[in-house]
């Protein structure tokens, strides 16, 4: 099914939130489709929280509009609130209650009844049910505050950042938790700062920087607007004389690294067999011995460094250094 | 509402801090003043030294296990994220505070009778007379310390600062109310601040229903100033009970 043909379940118009002189989130205007994950890609301090806490009626916009699931986010939160699920970044839970304890306490403030240990179970947690959440590990921690999310049985379900921190195993197995999510037909909003989880999961992603979205499409879409849809690289153990680089040279853009193994020629191109057959003509006809050769499609994080000069595996560093 | 009540009576037994407030700190207490002979002293005539400190050490139990235990309480919420992730569901925020107020007043309730308990077991009778006006009194007092509680974890911000304010409140307010000695031996500067304290009223009336066995009439004055002050600190506390997180 086309997804714009789809019904909308949220409707996002000149969105904004200031605290003091700081715009947390600027202008930001978009749709989420029922059924869609609909991802939120940006850099710690883009605004992906915040707009997240907009919509689940946690935080009072500064102006704009959004409508959830036909509530108005500023006047309805409570009814809005009882149809959502969130879970969020930096939250947690009683430390004195059991898991179970937990769950039916969150189920019946939406007047629900659950089976607590049958939700457990759908997380890998059912052995877990009497043990309270500071005796969980990050991961188990991770996929209870999930399945915490979803004792109403949401339509939609926000989903703030669920792999950050975790380890590649543990992202995995939460990926799989959203991929049934999805199957059931819940609509999901994430944020993440992951590239290729928003690749591997998103139906469309919107990339946030200072508050405001660059861009708004699927990551295919997004992938093929890139100027060289490919990375081409080729690793070689001698070194190359200028006659030789000179005829790569003509080939495509290049950039050339070394290493403690030797050096690498990065190629940039968008038809990936054009490339490899002319750098196999190129090399029989030298001595220069090729010991790798790599293909690597754009990425989404091609597409922020694109759109705004740096990488976001860059800015995430420095801000982790700051 | 009813399971919310529940789990906050839970959390409240499991919170081994707050446990310790509420029975271990006045029973401790009781036993040391029993033991400890002050035989030569008689705060009011015909009434011991134990006598007179043991309904103070009931109101000093009530004011340590309200005020530091809700402080610090709300104060973890807060801190740990538990506020802002109940906010994020349909739960009213009357009905969360409501459930904590009743959670904490349910336990003080038990707390009194364990303590009359132990105090009628270490020889004074504080429960033949006026029971029902006795206890009364102390949920009065009860309330008003649960509100001090929720305006320390309100005003004050960090959990060992929450801490620290509410020792600085509970622990002067024992001693200048008369929990330990007659505040008429306290000097007569501090008399004006010595009748502003809940605390006073609260074990003025509970000396005078159990110890002096006077009629309902004696404690009206108490009662009347301990429901003034029931009624302000709750508008003060009103803001932390809406579930703000920051």
């Amino acid at each position: 099914m086309d997804i714009d043909s789809r019904s909308v379940v949220i409707e996002v118009e000149d969105l904004s939130k200031n605290y003091a002189d700081i715009s947390a989130v600027n202008s930001v205007t978009f749709n989420v489709f029922a059924g869609e994950i609909f991802g939120l890609l940006g850099p710690n301090g883009a605004g992906k929280t915040t707009l997240v806490e907009m919509l689940a009626g946690l935080t009072v916009p500064s102006s704009g509009n959004a409508q959830v699931l036909g509530f108005d986010i500023k006047g309805d939160s409570y009814k809005l609130k009882s149809q959502i699920g969130i879970q969020l970044q930096s939250s947690s839970y009683h430390k004195y209650l059991t898991l179970r304890e937990i769950l039916e306490l969150f189920a019946s403030f939406y007047g629900l009844s659950i089976d607590a240990l049958e939700m457990l179970d759908l997380v890998g947690l059912k052995s877990r049910a009497s043990s309270r959440i500071m005796h969980l590990s990050g991961g188990m921690a991770q996929r209870f505050n999930i399945i915490a999310a979803l004792v109403n049985n949401p339509k939609l379900i926000f989903l703030d950042e669920p792999t950050s921190g975790l380890d590649p195993e543990v992202r995995h197995s939460i990926w799989e938790i959203i991929n049934t999510l999805k199957a059931k037909g819940t609509t999901v909003v994430l944020t993440t700062h992951y590239m290729e989880e928003a690749e591997l999961l998103c139906d469309r992603v919107a990339f946030l920087n200072k508050g405001k979205i660059v861009a708004l499409d699927t990551p295919k879409v997004l992938i093929n607007s890139l100027d060289s849809q490919y990375s081409v690289e080729i690793a070689m153990t001698t070194v190359w004389d200028e006659d030789w680089l000179s005829d790569f040279n003509s080939l495509a853009d290049l950039n050339v690294f070394s290493n403690r193994d030797g050096y690498i020629i990065q190629f940039k191109v968008n038809d990936v067999v054009a490339i490899v057959q002319k750098i196999a003509a190129i090399t029989a006809m030298s001595d220069v011995e090729i010991s790798h050769i790599s293909i690597k499609s754009g990425t989404l994080n091609d597409i922020f460094l694109k759109l705004t000069g740096e990488t976001l595996l860059d800015v995430i560093d420095t801000q982790e250094n700051i | 509402m009813h399971q919310l009540l529940v789990a906050s009576i839970k959390m409240v037994f499991r919170d081994k801090q707050s446990l310790f407030w509420a029975l271990i700190f006045p029973i401790i207490f009781l036993g040391v003043f029993r033991i400890v002979s002050f035989d030569n002293y008689t705060p009011s005539p015909g009434i011991t030294f134990f006598e007179f400190v043991a309904p103070g050490i009931i109101g000093m139990g009530l004011l340590s296990f309200n005020v530091i235990g809700l402080a610090g309480s709300l104060s973890r919420y807060r801190e740990e994220g538990v506020l802002r992730r109940l906010r994020a569901t349909p739960l009213k925020p009357w009905k969360f505070s409501l459930s904590v107020i009743c959670a904490h007043l349910l336990i003080a309730f038990a707390q009194v009778f364990v303590l009359l308990g132990v105090t009628y077991i270490l020889g004074v009778d504080l429960i033949s007379y006026g029971l029902v006006r006795f206890v009364f009194v102390a949920m009065l007092g009860t309330f008003i310390f649960l509100n001090l509680g929720a305006i320390v974890a309100q005003y004050v911000h960090g959990r060992g600062a929450v801490e620290s304010a509410a020792n600085a409140i509970t622990l002067p307010m024992m001693f200048l109310s008369g929990s330990f000695f007659p505040t008429s031996q306290l000097p007569h500067f501090v008399q004006w601040i010595v009748e502003i304290l809940p605390l006073t009223h609260m074990l003025r009336a509970l000396r005078s229903i159990g110890l002096d066995q006077d009629p309902i009439g004696q404690q009206i004055d108490a009662i009347i100033i301990l429901l003034i002050w029931c009624v302000v600190s709750f508008i003060f506390a009103r803001s932390i009970y809406r579930l703000q997180d920051t």
